[in-house]
């Protein structure tokens, strides 16, 4: 699983998409296009992009080589399921990707699925401090809900541990958990996607 | 220019962008700007971009991708300039 949140906000004030060669550096001439039909370009910007960012994250889970190649994660279409809900379908290297993209007033997060896998939770906090703190509280905030979600009892503390590759992994004790996880922050937020593997 | 004034042109670009300062002030050829630096993946773009017009230089997208260290920008530079 991989996830993305982009706080709108923080975006806004940090990231000009509009200056010259902005888009055509991380975007398909169609996805340029469907920036360009958009009412509100802006808000599709970061849809798609925040969808390339979750797809990137699991591609990587599923053994892909680190690379800044927006491009090769390709939007093949996307459709607007609710008011504020999006499905989009992604072809990286590997597979074929479905992301699901959740626009709020402030903030856009996306979960990127390999297989239509019900058992998913994601969530989205409030983060506050600085760069490091923020990360200590998504951290602890994964780790109580997992350990709410998992029936085992005892004393043992969650944590989690970086791989080799980047990837969170977490950890009861010695043991490492079948779980998959994805981590995000930006600006105000952080976010969280988990299920079993 | 040599290198050591690429690195401080480089500072000088991701400045803006860089959320770790002690990972910036120990910046070297090995610093990372995503592991290291904890730039956002969307700034990435802004510090290519701002490459490219302060070295008058066109970045195509396979040496994009690699772009994500001090020394990978550089050689990206020096195998336009030089």
């Amino acid at each position: 699983m991989g996830n993305d949140i982009v706080d709108l906000q923080d975006a806004r004030i940090a990231s000009n998409w509009q200056r010259p060669r902005y888009l055509e550096k991380i975007f398909t001439p169609q996805e340029r296009a469907w920036i360009q039909q958009a009412n509100q370009p802006d808000m599709r910007v970061w849809m798609l992009w925040s969808a390339k960012e979750s797809a990137y994250k699991l591609s990587r889970q599923l053994g892909a080589e680190r690379a800044y190649a927006p491009k090769s994660l390709r939007i093949r279409d996307w459709t607007q399921e609710s008011a504020t809900n999006y499905r989009l379908q992604l072809l990286t290297e590997q597979a074929e990707l479905t992301v699901h993209t959740t626009l709020g007033h402030t903030f856009v997060h996306s979960v990127a699925l390999l297989d239509e896998n019900p058992n998913w939770q994601a969530e989205i906090l409030n983060l506050s401090g600085t760069h490091e703190e923020k990360r200590k509280q998504l951290r602890e905030q994964v780790c109580q809900r997992v350990a709410e979600a998992d029936s085992r009892v005892g004393g043992e503390t969650y944590r989690i541990v970086k791989n080799e590759s980047e990837i969170p992994q977490l950890w009861l004790g010695e043991t490492q958990l079948d779980i998959v996880l994805s981590l995000s922050h930006h600006g105000r937020y952080g976010a969280y996607c988990w299920g079993r593997s | 220019m040599n290198k050591e004034e690429r690195i401080k042109t480089l500072k000088r670009l991701i400045t803006p962008y860089v959320q770790d300062q002690e990972a910036f002030a120990a910046l070297n050829e090995d610093t990372d700007f995503i592991k290291d630096l904890k730039i956002n993946s969307a700034h990435l773009v802004d510090i290519i971009l701002d490459v490219e017009d302060e070295f008058d230089i066109e970045i195509e997208d396979e040496a994009m991708e690699q772009m994500m260290t001090v020394k990978a920008a550089l050689d990206v530079i020096s195998a336009k300039v030089d």
